[in-house]
């Protein structure tokens, strides 16, 4: 079992994501809309492109979201323990 | 040893319940590995649990209050549907109270019993029950998700009330509201699950403007009642009921269930249900909306649910793709408020496809998560868990 806080991605670094993919991640529990809207306001507000993402970006994007309280942290939670699955 | 399932319904006080749930037992030459409970109010589970946990030591008992019980044979209501299990598998329980005011404590506490899955029994499907009104729907299974990890398969339900009023879940002895029980069962070979829903917009695309958790304040900036009675009333006027004379806290959401919210997921639709309309004329809804999201409202025929049943039915028998020893179904009470006197035709279907003992009850939510997904709290869905013969 994992603590919430030790849900770090097991990915491989070098690998390029889509916005898509990772919103792909969070729709299911927020729809696509909120969930597009999300990826990127969290992009801006770090910095980073609004359209291709490292998997360090991602990670930064989800852990971003992941400090919203409520659903949508939860979510991001989930999502960045799962971004492996896009590499 | 095949896995093999016993199940079937009792009515009456708590002492009536568990004896005749343990004569069945003697009857049968049955030992129970684990009891799966689905009450009734009107029977108190907080006096059943105790009484079959005390009768039955060596048994994994989970129990969730229901708002109609169901069988392969007959649906009921008012009564206590069982649903026991045995066979080679490794079973473990789960406990965690208090999670509307901190989920992720309180999912960490009842995963924490759990053991470390067995090298022999590699397939973990943990069966998920929580009280409804926590307001912490699918906040709860992706919680579970990312902490018993992605190959974990969850299934389960939100506990109901037919009066609408209070839910409660037991694990063993242990019986509250505000709490979630959780069933391990590791297996040699995986579960079989299947979900569907029957549901389709009726509105256009809608934003929520104003929502704090599961409360959704204003759609379009406008009360959040106030526009479900805009979108919703000429197709109720037409079923005999105008929204704009409910009464009661039941009235309420007995309608909110037939006319639930879409979240577009492109071509699909996650269905959330709302449970209360509140005297600012909010809606509560059974997990967390976020605010920006977009939203249809959502209805559904009396076809669409007969077939939705059937669908998760034949979905669960296919990823078995072996002979099912038993089968447990969850299915939302939207199904009932919409079919009513023809819901034994939902509880028949799954039956046909199943071809073994099942039981269920008419849940105010659905659990159904497996590998690889991203979500797993439903509204308005039909959960059907097949387990394979053979473990």
């Amino acid at each position: 079992m994992r603590s919430i806080s030790s849900m770090q991605p097991l990915a491989a670094p070098g690998k390029r994501l889509h916005r898509n993919e990772i919103i792909g991640l969070l729709a299911p529990s927020l729809g696509h809309d909120k969930a597009a809207q999300l990826v990127v306001e969290a992009s801006v507000e770090l910095g980073l492109s609004t359209f291709e993402y490292t998997i360090e970006d991602a990670t930064l994007v989800l852990s971003h979201l992941a400090q919203i309280p409520g659903l949508t942290g939860i979510t991001a939670v989930l999502a960045r323990s799962r971004l492996h699955k896009l590499s | 040893m095949n896995t093999t399932v016993l199940s079937g319904t009792c009515t009456g006080s708590p002492e009536q319940v568990s004896n005749a749930i343990l004569a069945r037992f003697r009857d049968a030459h049955f030992t129970p590995q684990a009891l799966l409970l689905f009450a009734s109010t009107r029977c108190p589970l907080e006096q059943l649990v105790v009484l079959l946990e005390r009768a039955l030591p060596d048994c994994k008992l989970v129990a969730a209050s229901s708002a109609g019980e169901f069988t392969e044979r007959s649906e009921c209501s008012g009564c206590v549907a069982f649903f026991a299990l045995a066979g080679e598998l490794l079973l473990s329980s789960g406990w965690a109270t208090q999670i509307s005011a901190d989920p992720v404590a309180a999912v960490s506490s009842a995963v924490a019993s759990l053991p470390p899955l067995s090298l022999t029994h590699p397939h973990r499907t943990v069966l998920v029950f929580f009280d409804t009104f926590s307001g912490q729907g699918e906040e709860t299974a992706l919680l579970l998700s990312a902490m018993l990890g992605e190959n974990v398969v969850l299934a389960g339900a939100a506990a109901a009330d037919e009066r609408m009023q209070r839910s409660v879940v037991a694990a063993g002895a242990n019986c509250a509201s505000d709490a979630l029980a959780l069933l391990c069962i590791d297996a040699r070979t995986p579960v079989g699950i299947g979900v569907a829903h029957g549901h389709t917009p009726m509105s256009a695309p809608l934003r929520v403007t104003k929502a704090a958790g599961n409360q959704v304040y204003s759609i379009e900036g406008r009360p959040a009642w106030r526009v479900w009675v805009e979108h919703t009333r000429q197709a109720a006027l037409a079923n005999g009921t105008d929204p704009l004379l409910l009464d009661s806290p039941e009235s309420f959401m007995q309608y909110l269930v037939l006319y639930e919210a879409g979240l577009s997921l492109g071509r699909e639709y996650k269905v959330r249900a709302p449970l209360r309309r509140d005297a600012d004329d909010s809606l509560s809804f059974a997990c967390g909306i976020p605010e920006g999201a977009i939203i249809r409202i959502m209805q559904s025929s009396a076809e669409a649910q007969l077939e939705s049943a059937r669908k998760a039915a034949l979905l669960a028998k296919e990823r078995v793709g072996a002979p099912i020893a038993g089968a447990l179904a969850f299915d939302c009470v939207c199904r009932k408020l919409i079919l009513k006197d023809d819901f034994i035709h939902a509880v028949r279907a799954i039956s046909d496809v199943i071809q073994a003992p099942l039981a269920g009850f008419e849940t105010f939510g659905e659990v159904a998560l497996s590998v690889g997904e991203m979500s797993g709290f439903h509204n308005t869905t039909t959960v059907v868990v097949a387990f394979p013969e053979s473990t």
